[in-house]
């Protein structure tokens, strides 16, 4: 990923009246010139380490550092949202395959991000979004990375978070489709209060949000007629068996009574609301009942 | 190591949904504590208000000396294991381990040192080097564990950290549960549905229901004394049997009375009850284990004993079930193997009513 970082950091260094020079963690040059006597101090550009040479004194190195580490992640987050939206044309030999994960979060994450993914990258996006790219190939480690994750950011930092994960690219034009379809779905988030957001995963949710306004009400009233003739415990009843995948062993369980007094409550909410949740059609109203609610 | 009180905490989630209803507790210093009750009892709830990842609507939570409404959960001393136990997958065991103390900016030797020292304690020393796809499920939840023993908590919060686990393996984590909780001596609380788990691992059990607490006790308290009808009914398997009873007294002696049984009520049992309670209708509560059907026992204490008819017999190789039906109520026996019924037969059953619970038909709880 540095080879692919030093491309993308180039014109976008700024041009100051301070002299200084940025190497790669190997000692490679990516931007000015000789400064062997220079004062030397560690700046993160996208999460990689870099080491920024000034020849300024020692007590404003710290400051100058993070001034130059903020102008070019700025500047940086707009340049790969700018070629993920095609707007500009992005650098070639971008090690693909690649997963994404756009993460939306009033905390400060790039600490955490940055001991996480050393060799990806992370970049700052101008809606305060962060997205890292990661060079991997499978979908499911992707997925078990972003509720790690979740779960680090909820023990270190306890700020509600939101990840949303693209899909597997291997293309820019690839990485352009999950990249909207990741936004897309960080949109949709709140909407379906989950905390781990995947496009592909959403077409259910996404269908039903995609139904107008006055049909939506009109399908939950129809629905909640019904369904308020029955007592709280087994309206809670309905809610756990469609937890459950209609797992009613697991359901029974989960409520701690017998499966024949699940079936029998069953028997009791088919006869009082017409729906039967062991019929796959009616399971399926209060399925989107619970969800459009 | 601390202690953990909640002092009138409620969770009202928006909608007015009430989550948690005056919640109070005093958790002991090294003390392990399980939450058990049905789904949407409000146990995870209030294992996240202790970890502070949700907000209590009311209420104070102490850890130790101190008020942690307002601390984060990072600074509150807690780690906490959930159910999924998520691994970084392209770290190995041991940097999924170390992680959390790389981020808290420890000195490298003794992240070293803890994360070996946790290892070893979890018997995962061999598969440090190993990535989470190449541990079983039982690793991969020794793991999790490791990376909340690192970091050297005051309290270990778990949500039901064995549901993802098969039968077997559940039954094997529960041992090693309980034995690392007496190696590390630190307090635990626990979340399950699970009322085996509960039993076999709590010091005190917590059986909550809707978002109240129906009782606090240790599990032989809770099992031989239930508070009401609820925690009676939850804790045991099979659950015990129900009766509606009425309560009488005749020639100075108390009776309990149901279809065309009559029982004498134990003299030691009869000096509890609140004689407001004679002549009325109160539900009798029995375990499986304490209705027998020797035939020594019957002869010896006939008062107990009464006719009834088998239903259905099942043979669990250790013992055996019987149900039966006895006018209209249905009634379980956990009956010694060698029990000769078999189904359709009516046989002769005795209660040891020494172990008869009375709970109050309105208020559901016990009565003695």
């Amino acid at each position: 990923m540095q080879n692919i970082l030093n491309k993308l950091l180039d014109g976008i260094i700024p041009c100051l009246e301070t002299k200084f020079a940025i190497t790669d963690k190997k000692g490679h040059l990516i931007y000015g010139g000789d400064m062997e006597k220079a004062m030397q101090s560690s700046i993160r550009i996208c999460g990689a380490k870099f080491t920024l040479l000034a020849d300024i004194p020692p007590s404003i190195l710290k400051d100058f550092g993070l001034l130059v580490e903020d102008y070019i992640n700025t500047r940086l987050g707009s340049k790969i949202l700018d070629c993920l939206l095609g707007k500009e044309n992005p650098p070639e030999g971008f090690p693909f395959p690649c997963g994404l994960l756009l993460i939306k979060s009033p905390g400060k994450l790039e600490d955490l991000l940055y001991e996480l993914f050393k060799t990806d990258l992370i970049f700052s996006m101008p809606d305060t979004t962060l997205l890292v790219i990661l060079q991997l190939d499978n979908l499911n480690e992707l997925k078990e990375i972003s509720q790690a994750l979740l779960d680090s950011i909820n023990e270190e930092l306890c700020v509600k978070t939101i990840i949303s994960i693209g899909r597997i690219s291997h293309s820019w034009e690839e990485m352009s489709m999950s990249f909207k379809e990741a936004q897309k779905a960080l949109d949709f988030a709140p909407k379906i209060n989950s905390s781990i957001v995947s496009y592909n995963d959403m077409i259910f949710e996404r269908l039903l949000l995609s139904i107008p306004n006055e049909t939506r009400k009109n399908f939950v009233n129809e629905i909640k007629q019904k369904l308020d003739l029955l007592d709280k415990d087994t309206r809670k009843t309905i809610r756990v068996v469609l937890d459950c995948n209609l797992n009613m062993s697991e359901a029974a369980r989960k409520l701690y009574i017998h499966r024949n007094t699940l079936m029998y409550r069953l028997d009791k909410i088919a006869n009082s609301t017409g729906l039967d949740l062991r019929n796959f059609k009616d399971a399926v109203k209060m399925e989107i009942f619970k969800e459009i609610q | 190591m601390a202690s953990v009180v909640l002092k009138n905490v409620n969770k009202i989630f928006p909608g007015d949904v009430k989550a948690v209803i005056d919640f109070n507790l005093e958790i002991k210093d090294k003390e392990f504590v399980v939450l058990v009750g049905p789904s949407g009892c409000g146990k995870s709830t209030t294992l996240r208000m202790v970890a502070g990842l949700e907000e209590i609507t009311s209420g104070e939570i102490y850890i130790g000396d101190r008020l942690v409404n307002d601390i984060p959960p990072k600074d509150r001393d807690i780690a906490m294991v959930f159910q999924n136990y998520a691994l970084y997958p392209h770290m190995n065991v041991y940097d999924n381990m170390a992680f959390g103390l790389k981020l808290r900016k420890l000195p490298r030797a003794k992240i070293d040192a803890r994360v070996k020292e946790a290892a070893r304690i979890l018997g995962i020393e061999d598969y440090l080097n190993r990535k989470p796809k190449a541990l079983s499920g039982g690793q991969r939840q020794r793991v999790a564990l490791g990376r909340a023993i690192v970091r050297e908590p005051k309290v270990f919060l778990m949500d039901e950290p064995l549901s993802n686990l098969d039968a077997k393996l559940r039954v094997l984590m529960r041992t090693e549960l309980s034995k690392l909780h007496n190696r590390l001596q630190t307090t635990f609380i626990y979340v399950t549905h699970d009322q085996t788990e509960a039993m076999t691992m709590g010091d005190r059990i917590v059986v909550m229901k809707d978002g109240y607490v129906y009782q606090v006790d240790t599990p032989k308290n809770i099992y031989d004394h239930p508070a009401n009808i609820f925690v009676a009914s939850f804790i045991g398997s099979p659950q015990m049997n129900f009766i509606d009873v009425k309560l009488f007294a005749e020639s100075d002696k108390l009776y309990v009375s149901f279809g065309n049984a009559k029982l004498v009520i134990p003299d030691e049992i009869k000096n509890k009850i609140n004689p407001s309670y004679m002549g009325k209708e109160v539900v009798m509560g029995i375990r499986p284990e304490d209705i027998h059907d020797e035939p020594a026992l019957l002869e010896r204490y006939p008062e107990y004993c009464f006719y009834t008819n088998v239903d259905v017999v099942e043979l669990m190789g250790s013992e055996t079930f019987l149900y039966m039906d006895f006018e209209g109520n249905t009634l379980t026996a956990r009956v010694d193997p060698g029990s000769s019924a078999q189904p359709g037969d009516k046989i002769k059953i005795g209660f040891n009513m020494n172990k008869v619970h009375l709970f109050d038909k309105d208020t559901t709880n016990r009565i003695f």
